[in-house]
């Protein structure tokens, strides 16, 4: 079985999965990475996730459609928002103690509303609820190899390419892109020369936000078609490692992202040999490791060289 | 608008300390408060769990107070409290609920034993029963009656039901975390698994967590590539991926475990149909048999007993929709091995005392 397995790494079907595996990740630093560009770090995006997770399970139960589900879930991404900003920008609280703050508060208060919504605690499997289609390309998916690869995943697995290319363009190709990196850098260089920098701010931890929630509601109205427990499993928490691992270069965040995707697909793949699994399961923390070595191995050439 | 702010902040904390001190009280499903003439023959039971609503283990726990109830009617008064999950209240809650006069404290399992025993050591007159002990010589008080269940049958009757059904030959376990208490439930569903099917192929595979559905499904689909048609999910919240992944692959059967996994599903059809039946832990049942012995007096305080399928403590959920699934072959065949286990014909291998027999028969058994 393990030269099955070896080999499959390299076929389409593997692909696919990392790409399954890899959009909640994805959803996480495009969070990550954004708000910490302008300079307001949100470490809150597991609690986000959980939030958006839950909140879509239940209307679209509640309105018999998931598109109603998945309104709701960017609603709840906005207020999430407008909680931290509130907090951050009116109260000059510490955003990673807001953070801090939501993500306790989600993972206690999900588990409440559960209670309230179901009478149960672990998951949302007495609610009708629905989920998100799954898209065929047409045309596409009739080319052999790569229709395999791109064409039919779930809808917000499209959603997910898309934010990422206009992601991109917003930050390097407008004038928003850089007064965001402005109030990141400096904020009161920034409003010297008149950028108005809590709309700038409020502007990224919104997109910030939604981009949590939509990863929150991927995995449960799409991925499952159910909420459990605590189901994030610490995808936010991933997130946010490879949007430090990026340093503010958004393809690096991205790039991170993808390696991650392949270590947790290669690891789903590993489980089933009988190799260790206790060391098997470290193989993406490893990844972190070597990622982060090569950046600063990187920095120190570069200012070597100088 | 910080005035405002602050007011409607010390009125959040007033609520929430109301809040707290009611919880503590616990939620008794009857009036606590028992008249004196009638006290001396109403039993009064209390079952402590740090919470209830999981729709497995606890639920299954806490269900102990319908059936003494059904069982007993009027003689007895049973509340369920809940301790809440952290563990620096678990005491206090023993203590508490010492203090107002139960005559029977049901509580302890491998978690929280250590807060019930702590309690137990200072009051004497109250009978305690560790419904779920793991320390054996902690347990040995006098007036302490520990029961367990045999996670290993639990575990050989999801192997039977999985190797009488699978057609491929080859069955999956998606397991939470790998350690000894786990491995005990496997090495059982090997050992069932190869006493019907001697060609049985098992892959198991640990999730690490028993709130990962999403990690459990792809180990799961990744098994269905591997030619698995059964997969008994055995990781608590990450469990239901496996019911996720068996429903995008018709002709493949899930398997739930602890409590009938097929009744909590009740709005997902989809997921509904793919569980097969479910190797049940009975918590509910003895504990109430556990409780009348004590009643009785013939409860044998300061020793502890494993429950198992000649108790009717573990076993099957035979449901409609499992008769309906199975053909009478099938039924017989389980039946008949079941049988063996009854009557101690056949003595299912048990990690915990026997180390290693776990990795002994995944060697032999386990996909190559």
């Amino acid at each position: 079985m393990a030269n099955n397995i070896l080999s499959s790494f390299f076929s389409a079907s593997f692909i696919f999965i990392v790409i399954r595996v890899g959009v909640p990740l994805l959803f996480a630093s495009m969070s990550a990475y954004v708000a910490s560009l302008a300079g307001i770090p949100n470490i809150a995006v597991e609690g986000i996730m959980i939030f958006g997770a839950l909140f879509g399970v239940y209307f679209s139960a509640l309105s018999g459609s998931a598109w109603v589900g998945l309104l709701v879930v960017i609603i709840v991404g906005l207020i999430m928002a407008l909680v931290i900003a509130f907090f951050s920008m009116k109260m000059k609280a510490d955003p990673i103690m807001i953070g801090i703050a939501l993500n306790l508060f989600a993972t206690d208060f999900s588990i409440w509303l559960l209670v309230l919504w179901t009478g149960t605690k672990g998951t949302t499997a007495t609610l009708p609820s629905k989920v998100l289609p799954t898209v065929n390309i047409p045309i596409i998916k009739d080319i052999p190899i790569l229709g395999e690869i791109i064409s039919g995943h779930y809808f917000l697995t499209y959603v997910c390419v898309v934010l990422a290319i206009l992601l991109y363009i917003l930050v390097y190709k407008t004038p928003f892109g850089l007064r965001m990196k402005a109030c990141g850098l400096d904020e009161h260089a920034a409003e010297s020369v008149g950028i108005k920098v809590e709309k700038v701010r409020l502007i990224a931890i919104i997109i910030s936000c939604i981009l949590a929630a939509l990863g929150g509601a991927y995995l449960s109205m799409g991925y499952m078609s159910i909420f459990s427990n605590n189901m994030t499993a610490s995808r936010g928490w991933t997130g946010i490692a490879a949007n430090a691992v990026g340093q503010g270069n958004f393809l690096v965040v991205i790039l991170t992202t993808v390696i991650f995707a392949f270590a947790q697909g290669i690891v789903n793949r590993l489980a089933l040999t009988d190799l260790p699994s206790d060391l098997v399961n470290t193989i993406p923390y490893i990844c972190v490791l070597l990622a982060m070595i090569f950046l600063s191995v990187q920095k120190y050439r570069k200012e070597k060289s100088k | 608008m910080k005035k405002l702010l602050s007011l409607l902040l010390s009125v959040a904390l007033v609520f929430g300390l109301a809040a707290c001190s009611s919880s503590n009280s616990g939620t008794s499903t009857d009036e606590p408060t028992t008249t004196e003439d009638t006290a001396s023959e109403v039993t009064r039971v209390a079952i402590l769990l740090p919470h209830i609503g999981d729709q497995s283990y606890m639920d299954v726990t806490a269900n102990a107070a319908n059936v003494l109830k059904e069982r007993l009617g009027d003689a007895i008064e049973v509340n369920v409290i809940e301790m809440g999950d952290d563990e620096a209240d678990w005491e206090p809650a023993n203590m508490q609920a010492a203090e107002e006069g139960y005559d029977i404290i049901v509580s302890g399992n491998w978690q929280y034993e250590a807060a019930m025993l702590a309690v137990a050591a200072q009051y004497p007159d109250i009978k305690y029963l560790n419904f779920d002990y793991s320390d054996a010589a902690a347990n040995s008080l006098d007036n302490v009656y520990g029961i367990t269940y045999a996670s290993n049958q639990i575990g050989y009757f999801a192997g039977l039901v999985a190797a009488v059904k699978s057609q491929s030959g080859i069955i999956g376990g998606v397991v939470g975390q790998n350690n000894a208490g786990m491995n005990q439930f496997m090495a059982g569903y090997i050992q069932g698994a190869a006493d019907v099917n001697p060609d049985i192929q098992v892959i198991i595979t640990y999730v690490g967590s028993y709130t990962d559905p999403a990690t459990a499904k792809e180990q799961a689909q990744g098994m269905i590539n591997e030619g698995a048609d059964v997969i008994w999910g055995c990781a608590g919240g990450s469990g239901n991926g496996v019911f996720e992944a068996v429903s995008e692959n018709p002709g493949v059967w899930a398997i739930g475990v602890d409590t009938d996994q097929w009744v909590s599903m009740s709005a997902k059809p989809e997921l509904q149909a793919t569980i097969l039946t479910s190797a049940e832990k009975r918590c509910d049942v003895a504990i109430a048999d556990a409780v009348e012995k004590i009643i009785n007096g013939t409860a044998p305080f300061g020793t502890q007993e494993v429950l198992g399928y000649a108790e009717n403590a573990v076993g099957l959920s035979e449901n409609d929709y499992y008769k309906a699934n199975m053909t009478e072959d099938e039924l017989a065949i389980v039946n008949s091995f079941a049988e063996k286990v009854a009557t101690g014909e056949t003595v299912v291998v048990d990690e915990l005392t026997e180390p290693g027999v776990f990795e002994q028969y995944y060697n032999q058994y386990g996909k190559k």
